[in-house]
């Protein structure tokens, strides 16, 4: 074979794939152009169904078959929709329509599906309308992360007592590719997961604990205090952080306490977390503590400590005007930065 | 044998060995786009029905600080920033750092934005030139304004970097059109994997797009050849080139318009280099390193839906300088990280993404030239007939045709931003056209950029922009 004959063979195989891909993208834009207008008509119908069945006292055969004429694509998308923006009776009635229409069994049987996508769509479908549907169950130890995020999301949608615990188990894994979800939808199940999170702290030390801590800090309670109390004189300066971050969060004498002694913690992270509780709980009281932490050599500490004295109002910013004149110069500076910031008791938005 | 035998026999074998290595190139290309249409599958599964509210309502999500360099922004920089304060996320800061610009930047964010002098206090960990004054708005809690000396885009951005509070920091450039959810969608990698460090988002071209306060809200391919060429080669570039890297051992480049890292990855690595051009690659290369060798997060990943749109050059002059600046800041990294190369320790940065970006990506203009020029010595000395020299010069352009119009159905199949045919019809023109003439002068640009780095130039040459509004 030629250079030549090489050359056109390989002409001939481009030119072929050249007008493979032209028609593939034309045709895929002139048929996705219609799909979506279609999708969208199917949308509407979908959400106008629901609407109406909504408006009406009682889920009525006509509308159910009306929303079972609409191609399930629409109905599915229409349903988590309105779902998503719904609470109460009326979302209960999304998933008592959702169970008529015969949504609720398509997406129980898309659960055992072995393609993870469909699992995935089922599993946020179910969560969406918060389905009681105890298949889920196992998808919490799916093999594909995007999954078990959707199995957690949906534990957390309907928190029943029997699913928190499963869930609050998964802080462990080591398995971490979905921390967020499970540590958010503890932290979205708020009050009844406080016992099961307080019992799960029950002989856990160092790093490991550190996720629970975490969601503690966001479902602040009293029971949590004991765990977090142990846990701020952990070995381990994050853990002692995240622990002195709950009690920071929780208030109380007991927490006070601690915060206290973690104003004195070897490390800046710990004294930073102490300073940033007192700001939160507005414990005036530790304005002399927060003082002495405006003088501390690390940057995180005295700005923790600049801002907890803003947060405190009139007497902490009354401290802050004092050390204008502090003779440590740091003090000083970071005081006068804080106190220039213009909204009165602002943090910015980034959240503390 | 006579001289022009001996000619003859060297530039058949040179453009033999040319061709190989357009084979080797293009095969890459393919897998490319093979793993790029892998990962949008799974991106797009993904994204179905996804609720962003978790994000949003989440009080787990981590705080972004978003940093905006400006320098000589006037005409652009308020609708920038209010773009910027607009973005969907709960835990938001923007710090917009004016890069001592001599125009009314300054003036014109103070007016904005009721700015007040604050005490100019903040950590010091990365070297930057001096913050001469420090801001906070009445009107907007979260912005942050620094006015400092002028240093260029890796100085102010480290200012920025001192400043920020935020878990991550959002690099952008100030006069980038970020949309509104992108960086709700950006921040997922985050929270599903600890050990990513960095990731990019799709930057795309707004010339000829409708924009409207600081958003894009019309989507147009643009009408002019200069801009409508790089319209399609960032598309090329972002949705197989980057997307299609997730799944070879990851990203060596998040863009400097539009890319999230975790903050304290960036300090730990020593932030922004000043006295390089391609800041934004050697900052990837460098957490990317620092990772693997104190076990730090270093994953980089590129998602394709999170969207940046920003102006690209209209004329060859800004254009040219534009390619000579990124082809120099990509000589520069890849011999300052000369010793990832076949580095077995680094896993597949030192064994694949590494040897790609000098193979491909560095050394491609030199090779391009050389088939170029051979091409034409041959035509010269009759040996090389000139049927055989359009067959070649169609092969080795109509494959990148084919992988351009094979990244326009992937488009289509996922996000099909491009929404009229007229639009399509311009984009298929524009990949055409790019083929005769533009890929020559990128050629051209690039070598420059290779003698300027072995010169040592450090120059950025001056961006002119039109500004959106003229743009539509």
């Amino acid at each position: 074979m030629t250079a030549d004959d090489a050359v056109r063979i390989a002409l001939v195989i481009e030119g072929t794939a050249f007008a493979i891909a032209l028609i593939a993208w034309l045709g895929v834009a002139a048929l996705g152009r219609r799909g979506r207008e279609r999708a969208r008509r199917d949308d509407e119908r979908a959400r106008s169904v629901l609407r109406d069945l909504l408006a009406s006292d009682s889920p009525q055969v006509a509308g159910v078959t009306r929303l079972q004429n609409v191609p399930r694509e629409a109905t599915v998308r229409a349903v988590a929709e309105f779902a998503e923006s719904l609470t109460g009776e009326r979302a209960r009635r999304i998933a008592d329509i959702a169970a008529t229409a015969g949504l609720t069994s398509w997406a129980r049987r898309e659960l055992e599906s072995p393609a993870w996508w469909r699992r995935l769509r089922a599993a946020r479908f179910l969560a969406a309308i918060g389905a009681a549907e105890e298949r889920i169950v196992p998808l919490l130890r799916d093999p594909d992360p995007r999954v078990r995020a959707a199995a957690v999301e949906w534990a957390a949608a309907a928190p029943a007592p029997e699913r928190i615990p499963p869930l609050i188990g998964l802080l462990a894994e080591t398995r971490a590719n979905d921390h967020f979800a499970v540590m958010d939808a503890i932290v979205r199940a708020g009050a009844a997961a406080v016992d099961p999170l307080a019992r799960w702290f029950e002989g856990r030390v160092g790093a490991e604990a550190i996720p629970g801590l975490r969601v503690a800090r966001c479902v602040p309670d009293a029971r949590l205090v004991p765990p977090a109390q142990r846990l701020a004189v952990d070995a381990d300066a994050r853990v002692r952080a995240a622990a002195v971050a709950v009690l920071g969060a929780v208030g109380g004498a007991e927490s006070l306490d601690a915060l206290r002694v973690a104003a004195r913690d070897p490390d800046d992270a710990v004294r930073g977390e102490a300073a940033r509780g007192f700001g939160r709980l507005r414990h005036w009281p530790a304005g002399g503590t927060l003082v002495s932490l405006l003088r501390d050599r690390a940057w995180n500490v005295r700005r923790e400590a600049a801002l907890a004295l803003r947060a405190l109002g009139a007497p902490g910013e009354i401290l802050l005007r004092r050390a204008f004149n502090d003779e440590d110069r740091f003090a000083a500076d970071i005081a006068r930065h804080i106190l220039d910031w213009p909204a009165r008791g602002a943090t910015g938005t980034i959240r503390r | 044998m006579t001289a022009t035998q001996v000619a003859e026999f060297a530039l058949v074998r040179i453009e033999w060995a040319i061709l190989a290595y357009f084979v080797f190139v293009n095969s890459w290309y393919l897998v490319l786009l093979v793993c790029a249409a892998g990962e949008l599958r799974r991106r797009l599964h993904d994204l179905r029905g996804q609720g962003r509210r978790l994000v949003i309502g989440s009080p787990l999500a981590p705080s972004i600080s978003v940093i905006a360099p400006a320098y000589n922004e006037e005409r652009t920089i308020v609708s920038s920033v209010k773009a910027l304060l607009a973005l969907q996320y709960p835990s938001l800061e923007v710090v917009v750092v004016n890069d001592g610009s001599p125009d009314g930047t300054m003036a014109a964010l103070r007016d904005a934005f009721a700015l007040i002098p604050i005490h100019p206090v903040f950590v010091r960990i990365l070297d930057h030139r001096e913050i001469r004054a420090l801001y906070r708005s009445r009107t907007h809690p979260n912005l942050v304004v620094a006015e400092k000396e002028n240093g260029g885009k890796a100085d102010a951005l480290n200012a920025g970097l001192n400043i920020a509070t935020g878990e991550l920091v959002c690099a952008l450039d100030a006069d980038s059109l970020v949309e509104g959810d992108a960086l709700i969608r950006m921040v997922r990698p985050f929270l599903s994997d600890p050990t990513v460090a960095a990731a990019g988002g799709t930057v795309r071209v707004a010339n000829g797009c409708v924009v409207e306060a600081g958003r894009v809200t019309v989507v147009r391919a643009p009408r002019r050849a200069l801009a409508g060429i790089q319209a399609v080669e960032y598309l090329r570039a972002f949705l197989f080139g980057r997307l299609g890297w997730n799944a070879l051992g990851g990203n060596l480049i998040v863009s400097g318009a539009f890319g999230l890292f975790r903050r304290d990855s960036v300090v730990t690595a020593g932030g922004y280099l000043a006295d390089t051009v391609g800041e934004d690659v050697e900052l990837v290369a460098r957490i990317r390193r620092a990772g693997v060798e104190s076990g730090r997060p270093s994953r980089i990943v590129f998602i394709p839906d999170p969207v940046a749109w920003t102006e690209v050059p209209e004329t060859f002059r800004v254009l040219g300088r534009q390619r000579d600046r990124w082809h120099r800041g990509l000589a520069d990294t890849l011999f300052r990280h000369a010793s990832l190369a076949f580095n077995p320790r680094f896993g597949a940065l030192g064994l694949v993404v590494y040897p790609y970006f000098f193979a491909v990506e560095l050394c491609a203009p030199v090779v391009e030239a050389i088939g170029l020029a051979g091409l034409a010595a041959g035509l010269w000395i009759d040996a090389v007939d000139w049927g055989f020299a359009a067959l070649f010069f169609l092969v080795a352009y109509g494959y990148g045709l084919v992988l351009t119009v094979t990244t326009f159905l992937l488009e289509e199949l996922s996000f099909h931003r491009y929404e009229t045919a007229r639009d399509r019809a311009l984009l298929l023109l524009w990949a055409v056209l790019e083929n005769f003439g533009y890929r020559q002068l990128t050629v051209f640009w690039r070598l420059r950029g290779i003698l300027g780095f072995l010169r040592r130039r450090t120059d950025w040459g001056v961006m002119e922009r039109r500004g959106f509004g003229a743009t539509a």
